[in-house]
């Protein structure tokens, strides 16, 4: 009786899901969409708080305009971050990595097309690459300083040792 | 020992006796020498050979280990030469031995074992012992004289008789003035090797050391390549420049010139999108008509490439509460209501997955809602990013399946949402 009951009532709503399906029935065009970039991975070694620079190659395959938008953490900057590519056109791509660690890390800069569809489920395309950090800590100056001190004493001890004379 | 460079010095088979001083000026002890001379173009062994003279069948004996080069002479002369030789500037003798040269109606034979070799007399032949002499002795020579072996279109003259090869002379011994005939060198250089002095190729990442090349997703991708190459004898030297890589072959065609003797070749290699990344090698030749060739490689780093494509850019699912939709992929990318994702990169690819939620005006799904497969099992979707192993290869496709379930009690309505689909390196 309960599931009777659910049944029915279900019924109209059933009724109205199909006929508003009905409507977005359709079998789309073949709208191919695609996206390259290269390289396909980054390996940076880096001194925490320096910029290094790597270049991406962007690509745009399709037969299509499309616009791109290039997401990674905060560490990365990118030089455009959002542009528009006509079919088989490419767009280089400066990214700049400050580490803000000492460490081994690894992240992703994904590049995804920027939807256009608004039906459905749409689907948005990308390509990611892996990059790979290995931030070192800055010698500091004092340090720096220290150093360079202890191999100018090293190396004139060492002088006076070789060239005292003999008894 | 003296080196002699005589033109077609070479027409002597043999070693030959070129100059006797039998009767010095000063004293004839340590003043008397004999000069001979390989004019062969092969060095002789000259070890232990003899000078054979009137007083001695052996009279002075070559050491051994004595090795002639060709067009050199060896001078022999008695023991105390180096002090006692008429003339101080006269070089020091290879090789000093008591010798007893006669000053009237004698010779000196060159002997190798008991061949004599060649032999010089002088004076009245019937006073001289056989083998002393070749022909007719030459005639005597004055006190301070030597007797020289005359000079011939072919070098020094050999005609077997010492009265016509023979003339008295003022010594000279290694002089080898006496020849007009010094050999003149002369070097033609008619093939001068072409040079490549460089090789451009168009650098895609200068950020990073060496040259890099990227691929261009499902297209092949032209690399200009360009050499700037020289060759002294002119341009028109070159024969064939070609361009070289792997097992593919390309002739490399003239730009342009930067001169007279250096000009830009080109070519163009073409490479398929799916060629895998790594180094490679090219390698450009120049051979020339002179029968020369130069090489020079370079390396270029063909950039891996992730690239991937998808034959739909959304769904639309048609579902009833308590059902499931689904919509199926396959392998074409003409088909937009079964989509298709593949690779055209040429590096194996797996995806970077997440979901949002299906929204409606009131109302949403829950992104675990949609399922995913791509070609094996289905999977839920969620909110974050997980990467999903499907190792797509370079030029291969993949069915992308989709299902959608609606649970009993949903709204009906229009619901949107969105799948992101990242191709990462596998």
């Amino acid at each position: 009786m309960n599931a009777g009951c659910r049944t029915l009532q279900q019924a109209g709503i059933i009724k109205k899901i199909s006929i508003l399906a009905f409507l977005f029935i359709t079998i789309p065009p073949v709208i191919a969409q695609g996206i390259g970039v290269a390289p396909h991975k980054i390996e940076i070694e880096a001194v925490n708080g320096k910029t290094v620079k790597k270049q991406l190659i962007v690509f745009n395959p399709s037969d299509e305009h499309l616009d791109f938008e290039i997401r990674a953490g905060r560490w990365f900057g990118f030089s455009p971050r959002n542009f528009s590519l006509s079919p088989y056109e490419k767009q280089n791509v400066l990214a700049t990595i400050t580490p803000e660690k000492t460490g081994s890390f690894e992240e992703t800069i994904s590049i995804m097309l920027k939807q256009k569809s608004n039906k459905g489920l749409a689907i948005n395309l990308g390509a990611a690459v892996r990059v790979k950090i290995t931030s070192k800590p800055k010698t500091s100056t004092v340090i720096g300083a220290a150093t360079t001190a202890s191999i100018i004493a090293l190396g004139l001890s060492v002088f006076y040792v070789f060239s005292r004379p003999k008894p | 020992m003296g080196v002699f460079m005589a033109g077609n010095a070479f027409a002597l088979d043999h070693v030959i006796i070129t100059e006797v001083l039998y009767d010095p000026a000063n004293t004839d002890s340590g003043g008397e020498a004999v000069q001979i001379f390989n004019p062969t173009a092969s060095p002789v062994n000259i070890a232990g050979w003899v000078l054979k003279t009137k007083t001695s069948a052996a009279d002075a004996t070559i050491p051994y280990e004595t090795i002639l080069q060709p067009n050199t002479h060896y001078l022999i002369a008695d023991a105390g030469w180096s002090a006692n030789k008429d003339n101080s500037s006269w070089p020091d003798a290879d090789h000093e031995e008591a010798i007893t040269l006669a000053n009237t109606d004698a010779g000196v034979a060159l002997a190798s074992n008991t061949t004599v070799v060649d032999a010089v007399g002088w004076g009245n032949q019937a006073n001289i012992p056989p083998g002393l002499f070749e022909g007719t002795p030459a005639g005597a020579a004055a006190g301070g004289k030597s007797l020289q072996r005359k000079q011939a279109d072919n070098g020094y003259a050999d005609s077997g008789n010492n009265s016509a090869d023979f003339v008295e002379s003022t010594p000279s011994f290694n002089a080898n003035t006496s020849f007009s005939s010094i050999l003149t060198i002369e070097a033609i250089i008619t093939g001068a090797m072409p040079i490549i002095e460089s090789i451009e190729i168009f650098d895609e990442d200068e950020t990073t050391a060496g040259i890099q090349v990227s691929p261009v997703p499902k297209q092949n991708k032209t690399v200009s390549v360009k050499a700037r190459i020289s060759d002294s004898n002119g341009l028109d030297d070159l024969k064939e420049i070609k361009l070289g890589m792997g097992i593919k072959e390309y002739v490399m065609g003239r730009a342009s010139e930067a001169g007279i003797l250096t000009a830009y070749f080109e070519a163009n290699i073409t490479l398929p999108y799916y060629l895998p990344e790594g180094n490679y090698m090219i390698n450009v030749t120049a051979a020339d008509y002179s029968g020369f060739s130069a090489s020079r490689t370079e390396i270029i780093e063909y950039l891996g490439l992730v690239a991937i494509e998808l034959d739909a850019n959304h769904v639309v699912f048609s579902a009833d509460p308590g059902t499931t939709a689904e919509i199926p992929g396959d392998g074409d990318m003409g088909t937009a209501d079964k989509p298709t994702i593949k690779n055209i990169g040429n590096r194996p690819v797996d995806v970077e997955i997440s979901g949002s939620n299906l929204a409606a005006e009131q109302t949403l799904l829950p992104v675990t809602s949609i399922l995913y497969s791509f070609g094996s099992g289905f999977i839920n979707l969620t909110g974050t990013n997980e990467v999903k192993d499907i190792n797509l290869a370079a030029g291969t496709s993949a069915p992308l399946a989709l299902k959608l379930n609606v649970p009993f009690g949903t709204m009906p309505g229009s619901y949107f949402g969105s799948i992101n689909i990242a191709g990462v390196a596998s």
